[in-house]
């Protein structure tokens, strides 16, 4: 009966987990993911005013409308504004009227380029025309 | 890990009902569930903390800090499916919810005004899905339709016309039960509690119908929701 004692011993094999070559549970939701993508496009301001336009926004839901963008911040004038009366040749006011039709540029600003590329110093807020500025 | 989205821009079509059914549903196949609740009205929360085994359903509710895109991130990275209940008009969160979804449901009752919304609803994902350059799957779900076997002429000229939009409509559809219109007072979901009632075996066909439409749009391999089951 010694042949009991001859037999190999017997091992346990390996029974831990196998690791995974990411480390673990992958991430449910990716960083590049595009679903999110897609869905914060659609939630910017613009997207918001062309769904009004065409009809498919016709209910705001005020606790997710997109907030209206920051307005442009007004020009600052270093000085107050005064007016200046003067008199100039026919000719001259015609000029001034008609390169304002072809150009915009009204006459205010052309006298003030003007001087400023003749060296007078007048900064570029200066140059806004605050007549022209939408109103609100 | 899958995004389910309610949707139709008419009011009362059956949307809370059938998200709340499917959050059931999930937890009932003991996957991960959250909700984002986009009506105002906040019906979700509120049936949820009722119902013993929803009561750890997390709800999230938009706020003026964070957008739905990133809410449904967040609960996305918690949670195996999320589900979007959307208000019942065309908002400016309806092709949000949709464009973020693996699938969106149209829920649609009998009514013409039903079926003009539903159809318009329906064209808002298809562009949503153009917009994210990807397959969202969707389906129309026929709500409070006749529960016994005969079906009313009404139905089959519903599905008629969605067919003719290119509209794809769920085969099984929401039942007209009382178990639906007393599910908020009685706490008593069918599929949860009672899966053999005949209730529970008709959400549970829609839910196996929802599943099968995102597997179909989905690449071979990715998991889907509900696949605990």
């Amino acid at each position: 009966m010694t042949g009991r004692q001859d037999r190999p011993r017997l091992q346990a094999p390996d029974l831990s987990p196998p690791t995974r070559p990411s480390g673990g549970t992958p991430p449910r939701t990716a960083d590049d993911d595009p679903r999110f993508a897609a869905a914060a496009r659609l939630e910017t301001h613009d997207a918001f005013l062309r769904g009004v336009q065409d009809g498919r926004v016709r209910v705001v839901n005020p606790e997710t409308a997109p907030p209206r963008p920051p307005e442009p911040v007004p020009a600052r004038r270093r000085s107050p504004e005064t007016s200046l009366s003067t008199r100039v040749p026919e000719s001259v006011l015609q000029q001034l009227r008609l390169r304002y039709a072809e150009t915009g540029v009204t006459i205010r600003n052309q006298i003030l380029l003007a001087l400023r590329r003749d060296g007078l110093e007048i900064a570029e807020d200066d140059i806004q025309d605050e007549r022209k500025r939408p109103r609100r | 890990m899958a995004i389910i989205t309610f949707a139709q821009v008419k009011g009362g079509s059956g949307k809370t009902t059938a998200a709340m059914c499917t959050v059931a549903e999930l937890v009932a196949r003991g996957g991960s569930a959250a909700a984002l609740d986009l009506d105002p009205n906040r019906p979700l929360s509120e049936f949820f903390q009722r119902v013993p085994e929803l009561r750890e359903v997390e709800v999230a509710v938009p706020s003026a800090e964070r957008r739905v895109s990133s809410l449904v991130r967040e609960l996305a990275s918690r949670h195996d499916n999320v589900v979007i209940d959307l208000m019942g008009a065309a908002t400016n969160d309806t092709q949000v919810a949709m464009a973020v979804a693996d699938l969106v449901v149209v829920p649609s009752q009998m009514s013409g005004t039903d079926l003009k919304c539903g159809v318009e609803t329906w064209r808002q994902a298809v562009e949503a899905a153009e917009i994210s350059n990807r397959a969202i799957a969707k389906g129309v779900l026929l709500a409070r339709t006749s529960a016994g076997a005969l079906r009313p002429r009404v139905e089959a000229f519903l599905r008629e016309q969605y067919m003719r939009v290119g509209a794809h409509v769920l085969a099984a559809s929401f039942g007209d039960r009382a178990a639906w219109k007393e599910m908020t007072y009685s706490a008593h979901i069918p599929h949860l509690h009672d899966r053999q009632s005949n209730a529970a075996q008709n959400f549970i066909a829609v839910f196996e119908e929802m599943m099968d439409l995102i597997r179909s749009a989905v690449p071979s391999g990715v998991p889907v929701a509900g696949a605990a089951s």
